[in-house]
C-alpha cells in the first residue's frame, strides 16, 4: 500500500504542524533526485505483478465463512525466509491494510524475454502454495477483491468489535483489530484521515433493488447523519483498502518512455477495471456497482468540508475535486500536454520552486498537484533529513496520493530506473485471469511502444469513463470515450496539408473521440477501431516466440477476447448470478452467512481447480505455464 | 512506370518498416498473406506517385517507398542492441536465389550480420528428394554462419522426421525449428522433447504455407 517506515507514528497534532516541513523537503527532495536522474538512460525493460489476497476461515458446521486475522502470523514465517536468502526467494510477501491480508510479489521482476509471460501463472501458483502451507485445515487463501460481509457482525476471525466511540478508526461496523498490527502505519493512516478531516470517512453506496428489497437499507441512518438511507453506508478506512487488487510495475528504458507509458495506460484504466470487475457485494448487501474504485476513494478521502467546497475556505487553502485516492489529473507527455482539460490544483510558490529548479511545466504541475496533500503520517525518526541523499517526504506524499496511474522515479542508491504503476484492476479468483490481465497490459505496452500509439483522449474524458466502468454490468453495457484514430505515423505530405492548413489541426478527423463498448476496444469495430488484441496478435506475429508460451499467451487473449464480448461473465456479473440463484437467497438484496459461505466455498472450489466454471473462465483455461524459463530460449533477448 | 516494370526482368520490392504503415495498423485482423499484399500495393503506389523515369534496372529494378524510415529508426539504437532476425520463403533450392536474398536484405538493412535466419523452404510443385534439397539450401546457411554474418540458423515447417534429419546431417546444427501458430498447443512431445535435450527453439509463426504467400502476392504484379 506504499512506504512502510520504521519508527514511531506522530499524534495528528504534531504531524498536522510538520505538514508544511515535510511537503516543503519533499518537493526539495524531488528536486535533487530529478537533477540526478533525469538523464538515466538504458534501463532494460523489467515488469512484475502485485497480488493481494485474503486469508479465510470457514466454519463447515455454522455455514460461515470469516476473515481470519493471522497475516501477521503468516507473514513473519514468509519473511523468515526472505531473509535468509534475499535474492533467492521466488516471491516477496508484504502487509496489507487488513489483519487478513498478505500482498505477494515476483521475487525478482520479470524481463523482455516472451518466455518471462509463461512463467508469471506459475509464480502466482507458487505465491498461493506457500502461503497454503501456513494456514490451518479450516483456512483457505482467496483472491476476492470485496469480502462481501466486511463489516457485518462477527466477520472476523477471533471475532472483534467496533469501537465507535475509540480507537483509530470509530466505526459502527469495522473493528481496530481487523486493521494489520504490525506495523503502525496502517492505525495511523486510518487516524490521522479521520481526524483531518473532521469525521469520520463516508461511503454510500446505491443499493441494487431487488423485488423484496426493503429501504432504507438498514438503520445507519438512525446513526450516522452521512448514511443515505437507500444506500449501503460504510465509514471506515477498512471498507476500502481492505479491498484487494491487482497491480503491476513497469520499468521504463529511460524518463521519456516512463512519461509516454504513463499517459497512454491512463485511458485504459477505466476500460480494464471495467473489464475486471469483481465486487459486487459489500457490507452483507447486493450493491448496484461492480467495483471497488469509488469505495476507496472514499474511504481515504481526508478532505474537509472546506476543500470538499460544502464550506467557504477559511483554515484551508483549496478546493479540492478529488479524494488522494483517485484516477490522475494530468498528462505527462508532450503528446498529452493539450489534453490536460482539467484545472489542476496547485500552489504557485512550489510550482515555480520545481520549475526555476530545471524541471518541465508537465513534470512540475504534477509533483505540484500531489504536493497539494497533507502528509496523514508521519514517523517521529524521520522528521529530519538529508534532503540531498533522502527521499522520505516525496515518498510520504507520493505514496499517500493512490492514483490510477504512478509515476515513480528510481530509488536511491539503486539499480532501479525510472518506472510507472497500473493500478485500476481489480483482482481476479484464479491465477488464470489474474495471468491473463497482467500479461495482457504488458503486452500492450509493448504495441504501445512498437507501433507509436496514441490512446489519449482527453482527461475529463477519462473522469468520466472511470465512473461509467464501475456500473452494474459496465464491461457489456456501458460506452466509453476512446481516441478514433491512435495511429501516430504522419506521412510528410499529410503533415504539411496539416501545418498548412487555418483551422486548429487538432480538431481534424485524427482527434476524434467515439463512444466504443469495452468489446469493440479489446476485440475491435469493423471500419471503426482496430481492436487492442487483433494488433497484440499482429505484434506477436512479429516477434520469436516459444511455442509454450505462445500457446499460453494465446489462451489468455481468448479468455479477455471472450469477457470482453460477453461471451463469458465478469467476476462480478459471476457473482450476482451466484447470489441471485442461491436458495437462500431472499431477493431481498441481502447477502446471509450461509450465501457468504457458498460463495466462498464456490470460489475456492474454482481457484483449486476443483470445480470447473466455464460461465466464469470459458472451457480453455489450462495455459502451458511453467515454473522456470527452458535454457534454449534465456541465450537471447527478444 | 508501365515502361519501367515491362523493360524489367527482375524487380525487387522493399516494402521497408511496415509498422510504420497506418493503413496496416489500423488493420491487424490481416492474415500475413494480406498484409503483404497491403504493403506492395502501398510502396508500389508510393513509387508510382513519383513519376520518375530514370531508373535504372540494373541489375534490376528496386521498388521502395520514399519516405520510408527503416534505416533511421534502426540507426536510433546501436546495433549491438538490436535483434535482427529474417525470414527467407524459397521455392527452389538454386544456392543463387537464397544467397542473392540473404546478401540483398544484409544491403538494405545496412548490416553485415544478423542473430537468425529461419528458411521456409516450398515448392510450387511437389517434387522427390524434399531432403536434398533442403540441404542444398542448408549448406548455403551453414556457410554464413561459419563466416559470422548469421548467428543461429533454423528451419520452418518441417515435418518432425524430416527435422532431425536435418540436424544429423547437418554440420552447423539448427537452432530453431519454426511450427505455425496454429498447432503450438498440440506439439508432439516427441518434438518437445528432442528439442529440449539439443536446447532448440522451438517457435512460432502465423505465416501461410509458402505458396500461398508466393501466388498472391504474384498477383498484385
Amino acid at each position: 500500500m506504499g512506504l512502510l517506515s520504521e519508527g514511531s507514528p506522530l499524534s495528528w497534532e504534531e504531524t498536522k504542524k510538520l505538514a508544511n516541513h515535510v511537503r516543503e523537503h519533499g518537493v526539495s527532495q524531488f528536486i535533487n533526485l530529478y537533477k540526478r536522474l533525469r538523464d538515466r538512460q538504458d534501463d532494460v525493460l523489467k515488469w512484475g505483478d502485485e497480488v493481494e489476497y485474503v486469508i479465510v476461515k470457514f466454519d463447515s458446521e455454522k455455514k460461515q465463512a470469516k476473515l481470519s486475522l493471522r497475516a501477521k502470523e503468516i507473514l513473519d514465517e514468509l519473511n523468515e525466509k526472505e531473509k535468509q536468502d534475499p535474492t533467492g526467494v521466488k516471491s516477496l510477501w508484504r502487509p496489507e491494510y487488513g489483519a487478513y491480508m498478505v500482498e505477494g510479489t515476483p521475487g525478482q521482476p520479470y524481463g523482455g524475454l516472451m518466455a518471462h509471460f509463461n512463467i508469471v501463472e506459475a509464480n502466482m501458483k507458487y505465491r498461493r502454495e506457500e502461503v497454503q502451507k501456513y494456514l490451518n485445515h479450516d483456512e483457505a487463501i482467496l483472491t476476492l477483491t470485496s469480502f462481501p460481509r466486511l463489516g457485518c457482525e462477527d466477520f472476523t476471525y477471533p471475532p472483534s468489535k467496533p469501537t465507535p466511540n475509540e480507537g483509530a478508526t470509530r466505526s459502527l461496523f469495522f473493528p481496530d483489530d481487523a486493521i494489520f498490527p504490525g506495523h503502525p502505519r496502517f492505525k495511523t493512516l486510518s487516524q490521522n484521515i479521520r481526524e483531518r478531516r473532521g469525521e469520520k470517512v463516508a461511503i454510500n453506496l446505491p443499493i441494487y433493488k431487488d423485488v423484496n428489497t426493503v429501504i432504507p437499507v438498514d438503520d445507519s441512518y438512525l446513526h450516522s447523519k452521512a448514511a443515505l438511507p437507500d444506500h449501503v453506508y460504510m465509514d471506515a478506512m477498512g471498507f476500502g483498502m481492505g479491498c484487494c487488487c491487482l497491480q503491476l510495475t513497469f520499468q521504463a528504458c529511460n524518463i521519456e518512455e516512463a512519461r509516454t507509458l504513463y499517459d497512454q495506460l491512463t485511458p485504459l484504466c477505466p476500460i480494464m477495471l471495467a473489464l475486471t470487475a469483481a465486487s459486487p457485494l459489500h457490507r452483507g448487501f447486493m450493491t448496484d456497482v461492480d467495483c471497488r474504485w469509488n469505495i476507496i476513494s472514499s474511504s481515504v478521502d481526508c478532505r474537509t468540508e472546506e476543500e470538499r467546497g460544502l464550506k467557504p475556505l477559511k483554515e484551508n487553502k483549496f478546493v479540492i475535486n478529488k479524494s488522494r485516492y483517485d484516477s490522475i489529473d494530468s498528462y505527462l507527455s508532450c503528446q498529452g500536454a493539450k489534453y490536460n482539460d482539467v484545472p489542476l490544483i496547485y500552489d504557485e510558490a512550489i510550482l515555480e520552486k520545481l520549475k526555476n529548479n530545471g524541471i518541465d511545466h508537465l513534470l512540475a504541475q504534477h509533483i505540484a498537484h500531489l504536493f497539494i496533500r497533507d502528509t496523514v503520517s508521519l514517523f517521529s525518526e524521520k522528521v529530519h533529513q538529508d534532503d540531498e541523499k533522502d527521499t522520505d517526504h516525496f515518498e510520504n506524499i507520493q505514496s499517500t496520493n493512490w492514483q490510477t496511474m504512478r509515476f515513480k522515479p528510481p530509488p536511491p542508491n539503486s539499480t532501479i530506473g525510472w518506472r510507472v504503476e497500473f493500478r485500476p484492476c481489480e483482482i481476479q479468483i484464479t491465477d488464470f485471469e489474474n495471468a491473463a490481465v497482467v500479461c495482457f497490459v504488458v503486452l500492450l505496452t509493448r504495441v504501445i511502444l512498437s507501433y507509436q500509439l496514441n490512446f489519449i483522449i482527453p482527461i475529463s474524458k477519462v473522469d468520466e469513463n472511470m465512473q461509467n466502468a464501475q456500473k452494474r454490468g459496465a464491461c457489456l453495457n456501458q460506452k466509453f470515450w476512446f481516441r478514433k484514430d491512435i495511429t501516430t505515423q504522419v506521412s510528410p505530405p499529410e503533415a504539411n496539408k496539416c501545418c498548412q492548413s487555418t483551422t486548429n489541426c487538432d480538431m481534424t478527423l485524427c482527434d476524434q473521440f467515439i463512444p466504443l463498448t469495452v468489446n469493440e476496444i479489446i476485440n475491435g469495430k469493423e471500419g471503426e477501431f482496430p481492436g487492442l488484441i487483433p494488433l497484440i496478435n499482429n505484434y506477436l506475429s512479429g516477434m520469436d516466440v516459444d511455442a509454450d508460451t505462445h500457446c499460453t499467451i494465446q489462451q489468455y487473449l481468448k479468455f479477455i477476447q471472450k469477457r470482453a464480448a460477453g461471451d463469458i461473465l465478469t467476476t462480478a456479473s459471476w457473482i450476482r448470478k451466484y447470489v441471485m440463484s442461491h436458495p437462500d437467497y431472499k431477493q431481498d438484496s441481502k447477502i446471509s452467512d450461509e450465501i457468504n459461505y457458498d460463495l466462498l466455498k464456490r470460489v475456492n472450489g474454482i481457484q483449486e481447480g476443483l470445480i470447473s466454471c466455464p460461465e466464469l473462465l470459458g472451457y480453455s483455461t489450462m495455459s502451458k505455464t511453467k515454473e522456470s524459463i527452458p535454457t534454449a530460449l534465456t541465450k537471447e533477448v527478444c | 512506370m508501365e515502361n519501367i516494370l515491362s523493360s524489367s526482368k527482375t524487380v525487387l520490392i522493399n516494402t521497408g518498416n511496415i509498422l510504420a504503415l497506418n493503413d496496416l495498423t489500423k488493420n491487424p485482423g490481416q492474415n500475413p498473406t494480406e498484409e503483404l499484399k497491403e504493403a506492395i500495393n502501398i510502396t508500389l503506389k508510393d513509387f508510382k506517385n513519383l513519376e520518375r523515369t530514370d531508373f535504372k534496372p540494373d541489375p534490376y529494378l528496386v521498388i521502395s517507398r520514399q519516405h520510408d524510415d527503416l534505416t533511421s529508426k534502426m540507426s536510433e539504437h546501436e546495433l549491438a542492441d538490436l535483434k535482427i532476425g529474417l525470414k527467407v520463403f524459397v521455392n527452389s533450392d538454386n544456392e543463387v536465389y537464397l544467397t542473392e536474398a540473404l546478401d540483398k536484405a544484409f544491403t538494405v538493412l545496412n548490416v553485415s550480420s544478423v542473430q537468425n535466419v529461419i528458411v521456409s523452404y516450398n515448392h510450387l510443385i511437389p517434387q522427390n528428394d524434399h531432403i536434398g534439397k533442403l540441404q542444398n539450401i542448408w549448406k548455403v546457411l551453414e556457410m554464413y554462419t561459419k563466416n559470422k554474418k548469421i548467428g543461429q540458423i533454423g528451419l520452418a515447417d518441417l515435418e518432425e522426421g524430416m527435422f532431425r534429419a536435418i540436424y544429423e546431417w547437418a554440420d552447423v546444427k539448427p537452432s530453431i525449428i519454426q511450427i505455425n501458430l496454429a498447432t503450438c498447443c498440440v506439439v508432439p512431445p516427441t518434438l518437445q522433447a528432442f528439442c529440449k535435450d539439443n536446447e532448440v527453439q522451438l517457435l512460432t509463426h502465423s505465416d501461410p504455407p509458402g505458396k500461398d504467400l508466393y501466388s498472391d502476392s504474384l498477383k498484385i504484379m
